[in-house]
């Protein structure tokens, strides 16, 4: 097996020899401490695997650094060394490569250590985190402060941060679910080891810093999401203030082809905001794989889950074969009013929809997880949907116009090439307000369907971007395949910001494709990864 | 690529007579699939209530109220919570057995695999945690068929045997190495000669029969390794000897016959010799049982009767024992229920009471010493947030104080810490494992701490008439 071979050797990182790399780690460890610094396997296993598609890629050390200076000091002993650093702040990451770097032999710098929540403001609803925040850990502490404050978690895990899933563009349910959008003020260690605040925080003693997005001068924060061009080790995020009254708006829907009329329903309440959150429209699989048991007797791991069987299980959970959910927010009287609208909207497009009544749908545990993630609070359910089949899970998620035909376009491409590969299109189309992202679970089983899931996911990605659809977000195994699909100047840019901003390219090397060295050549994936 | 060490004998060599295949055959043999840990790391995740929201047996365990109360988030994984990295979790873990299984070169010097390895307080509190093992009962509560497929602690076993048997002793920390081979050497854990064994009953005045010599009892009092050779155990001895006295029956013990079950001798491994200790340990006992016309074996020691009961997957003897065999605290209970121990006397105090890993989590003693606790006229109990099978290892286990005191120290102080934060105005904390209190204690003097910490079987005999 490929993950077997490629454990057997330890690694030093590319060009380096172990006389550098040794003086490396000795200066790592004047910085942070020894406890910090480790070449041990023991402590590096966690560190080489994703949740799991990908064979392992085995880093050469972890640093743990506990402030911006010891991260500062760390970039400035990279740079003189050329040694490549991999940074992480809380490395969950979950379906998108968890912790791994793109090539084996990075230096992982590991920034849980840095969990302070720096500042809440109460009144002006934001909050300042450190990399190793968690939702979980700013949800408790808004809970215990009985601050009337709500966080935008994301689907899952609650061992997540705001700042890394901010950072990878990550995306929640409540309206601040567009977390970048709901950012403001970085600060950043550039590859240089000089500190950079952007936005308004560019005025020593700025006032406005985590208020006001745009500063004087270009906008630059976008540059350090979804790259490699600084670690970032502050992040103001905007709260959402607790709504006086919401009223989840929970639906069902019985038949396949009715995800048309429901994006078309639900574009022009999206696009006015009647309906601030995101809305989930998700398949009754997908539901049922973090509920139910896969029925390999069924199946045989290789042909697609009878409808039969997914009608029956969706019936016994209160799902439908398409599941909506979405929020209103405001006062009491401006809910109803909303909620009542949007019913009417509902029932005069889409007959064929349930309406479902909130408190008895919550003892659907889908259902629940649903208005959680709806109202600020973190859930794990999520997490059950790994052992659908056996523990493989990556994310495809292109990203689509708010239109039914669309929606329906996109069910057309990804399902044959799931049942080819032997899966099931597990989906489900999050409308936010313009577009719509379709992510799609490809779950699978290992170790034994990996190479098969591997070779799905490139024929996904590949059928998706053929189609002018693009991903906004993928795993570390196919972050150069994906930029390779970009236009060369686009591919030229990031590469030349790359080499202004790392000459040396120490910074996440390869990370969403771009190297100093050069961007990934159309159509060809440069083997990097996976051995040692 | 270079490499920055010297090649040493990766693990599809070799080494000991023994190769990362075999780890592999030993885990695959409890019928452990390595690939059914999904890394998903629940087992780090924090017991914040309301966020770990569709577990229902946490649901079952606390209450809706407690459940949807959010208040409190607590690492229920030790290590975990002690070094906040991911190589120190259930699922670090079984990723480094999957890794040596397929053939990672590990140095069996390096301090840090050992510190991975050994800090495990083998506490099992990840299982509980643990989607994978629990996935049906846990997170779909609409499947009918619970099943374990998951089994950390089975892996965890398997990998310290294997690294045993690789490495040999040059693989165990020196503290938990020295434990290990005082109990093998003298049947002691803390190396006195085992002629020291019945020093307890003269100096509490018990009324004890040492069948090693001759005599009858109706009951086999076991103490293993620990309890007879530390004077601070011996009031919860003689307390045990007081309540079974008080139920009419005759206690007998084995005196300096009794050998160490040796749970230190597993934790570092060694199961070929832990496995010939304890069939040492119940051929006498068997003899001596048999010959004294005893009618129940009874240990007051919460990692024998583990030694005993586990199944073979987990080393145990699982309950294939030609003598019957229980726990002091079921076995009390029991007598409590027939009506035959006379609690009478108020015992006016608040005490808050902390489960053991071993008695509770792992063997499901968890109702027992509530349901005694309650039968004592004006005792008034807490109970610690993290408690039953969520409850947290107090840093007693699996031989972690010698080998990392520092580490064991720190969970001593937040175990301790949890019992203060529910008492109200009392200051006894209540164990139900001798191995805890005695860590416990320990912990509280060294801090200086006003906690008191006492075995359950001291508190219930105080209700004796």
């Amino acid at each position: 097996m490929a993950h077997a071979i490629a454990s057997r050797r330890a690694i030093l990182p590319r060009g380096v020899s172990p006389r550098t790399f040794a003086r490396a780690i000795r200066e790592f460890t004047e910085i942070v401490g020894g406890r910090n610094v480790s070449v041990s396997p023991a402590e590096l296993v966690p560190y080489a695997h994703d949740v799991i598609m990908v064979p392992p890629i085995w880093p050469s050390a972890v640093v743990r650094p506990g402030s911006v200076e010891e991260i500062q000091r760390i970039v400035r002993v990279a740079g003189a060394l050329r040694i490549p650093l991999w940074p992480l702040s809380t490395g969950k990451n979950i379906a998108y490569g968890r912790m791994m770097a793109v090539d084996p032999g990075n230096v992982i710098v590991d920034l849980a250590r840095m969990n302070r929540i720096l500042e809440v403001n109460e009144q002006l609803a934001y909050a300042v985190v450190e990399p190793g925040v968690t939702y979980a850990q700013l949800y408790k502490h808004l809970r215990d402060r009985n601050l009337p404050l709500w966080l935008d978690p994301p689907a899952t895990a609650p061992g997540a941060g705001p700042l890394g899933n901010t950072v990878e563009r990550g995306v929640g349910y409540t309206p601040y679910g567009e977390h970048f959008l709901f950012s403001c003020g970085m600060e950043v260690v550039l590859p240089d080891g000089r500190l950079l605040r952007t936005g308004s925080g560019a005025l020593p003693g700025s006032r406005t810093w985590h208020i006001f997005k745009w500063g004087f001068g270009p906008y630059l924060d976008g540059l350090f999401t979804a790259s490699n061009y600084g670690i970032v080790t502050k992040l103001g995020i905007w709260l959402m203030p607790e709504p006086p009254a919401h009223q989840p708006i929970l639906m069902t829907c019985p038949r396949e082809d009715d995800i048309v009329a429901i994006m078309d329903v639900l574009r022009p309440l999206k696009i006015s905001h009647t309906l601030p959150s995101a809305v989930v429209v998700a398949h009754a699989l997908l539901a049922l794989a973090a509920e139910a048991e896969y029925p390999w007797h069924l199946t045989g791991g290789t042909r697609p889950v009878p409808d039969g069987w997914i009608r029956e299980e969706a019936r016994k959970r209160m799902l439908g074969i398409w599941n909506i959910a979405g929020c209103v927010y405001g006062s009491p009287a401006t809910v109803a009013e909303t909620a009542a609208a949007v019913r009417r909207t509902v029932a005069a497009a889409l007959p064929q929809a349930t309406v479902l009544d909130v408190e008895e749908a919550r003892q659907s545990p889908y259902w629940d997880h649903k208005v959680r993630n709806m109202t600020g609070v973190p859930s794990m359910v999520e997490y059950s949907r790994l052992s659908w089949r056996g523990g493989g899970n990556a994310f495809v998620a292109p990203v689509v116009p708010l239109f039914g035909e669309e929606a329906r376009r996109h069910m057309e491409i990804a399902r044959p090439i799931f049942w080819r590969h032997g899966f099931d299109y597990i989906g489900e189309f999050i409308a936010a307000t313009r577009d719509q992202h379709h992510v799609m679970m490809l779950l699978h089983k290992q170790p034994d369907e990996m190479e098969r899931a591997m070779r799905c996911y490139r024929e996904l990605t590949d059928a998706f971007c053929d189609e002018g659809y693009l991903p906004y977000r993928t795993n570390v195994a196919f972050m150069e395949h994906t930029m390779s699909r970009l236009d060369p100047v686009f591919r030229d840019v990031c590469v030349r910001i790359k080499r202004a901003l790392d000459p040396h390219g120490i910074l996440a090397p390869g990370k969403n494709g771009i190297r100093v060295d050069g961007a990934p050549a159309p159509r060809s994936r440069r083997r990097r990864g996976g051995t040692r | 690529m270079s490499r920055r060490r010297p090649a040493r004998a990766g693990n599809g060599r070799r080494a000991g007579g023994v190769s990362g295949a075999d780890l592999r055959r030993e885990i695959e043999a409890k019928g452990i699939n390595l690939f059914e840990c999904y890394t998903c790391r629940l087992c780090t995740e924090e017991m914040q209530r309301g966020i770990l929201t569709l577990t229902e047996p946490y649901r079952k365990a606390f209450g809706e109220a407690e459940w949807r109360r959010d208040l409190f988030n607590e690492p229920v994984c030790p290590t975990w919570d002690y070094y906040r990295h991911e190589a120190y979790t259930a699922y670090g873990r079984a990723l480094l057995a999957r890794d040596l299984a397929d053939g990672l070169a590990v140095d069996p010097a390096d301090p840090r695999l050992r510190e991975v390895v050994y800090t495990c307080l083998l506490c099992t509190g990840c299982q509980e945690l643990c989607f994978s093992r629990n996935r049906v009962p846990l997170m779909k509560p609409f499947m009918e068929l619970p099943r374990e497929v998951w089994d950390i602690h089975g892996i965890l076993l398997a990998e310290r045997k294997w690294l045993f048997e690789r490495h040999g002793w040059a693989a165990v920390p020196e503290g938990l190495a020295a434990l290990a081979q005082r109990i093998l050497q003298s049947g002691t854990a803390t190396g006195e000669p085992r002629r020291g064994a019945t020093r307890w009953i003269e100096a509490t005045g018990s009324e004890v029969v040492d069948l090693s010599r001759a005599g009858r009892a109706d009951v086999l009092l076991l103490l293993d390794a620990q309890a007879p050779y530390e004077r601070a155990l011996w009031p919860a001895l003689a307390a045990m000897v007081r309540l079974l006295r008080a139920a009419g029956l005759v206690v007998g013990v084995l005196g300096a016959e009794e050998i160490a079950t040796g749970l230190a001798v597993l934790a570092c491994g060694d199961v070929q010799d832990y496995l010939r200790l304890n069939h040492e340990a119940v051929r006498r006992v068997a003899q001596v049982a048999d010959r004294a016309g005893v009618g129940c074996v009874v240990t007051v020691d919460d990692t024998g009767y583990l030694a005993w009961t586990a199944p073979a997957k987990h080393y145990g003897l699982a309950g294939d024992l030609p003598f019957p065999f229980a726990h002091a605290v079921p076995f009390l209970h029991s007598l409590l229920e027939e009506g035959r121990v006379p609690l009478v006397r108020p015992v006016e105090m608040e005490v808050v009471l902390l489960d053991s890993c071993h008695l509770g989590r792992y063997s499901k003693v968890l109702d027992a010493p509530r349901r005694i606790l309650a039968r004592v006229p004006g005792l008034r109990v807490q109970e610690a947030h993290l408690r039953r099978e969520y409850l947290y290892c107090c840093g007693a286990a699996a031989g972690v104080p010698e080998a990392y005191p520092a580490q064991a120290a720190w969970w001593g102080r937040k175990r301790l810490g949890q019992a203060r934060e529910v008492l109200h105005t009392g200051r006894t904390v209540v164990t139900t494992s001798l191995v805890c209190g005695a860590h416990l204690r320990r912990i509280a003097a060294g801090t200086g701490d006003a906690l008191e910490v006492r075995d359950l079987a001291e508190v219930v005999a105080a209700a004796l008439a």
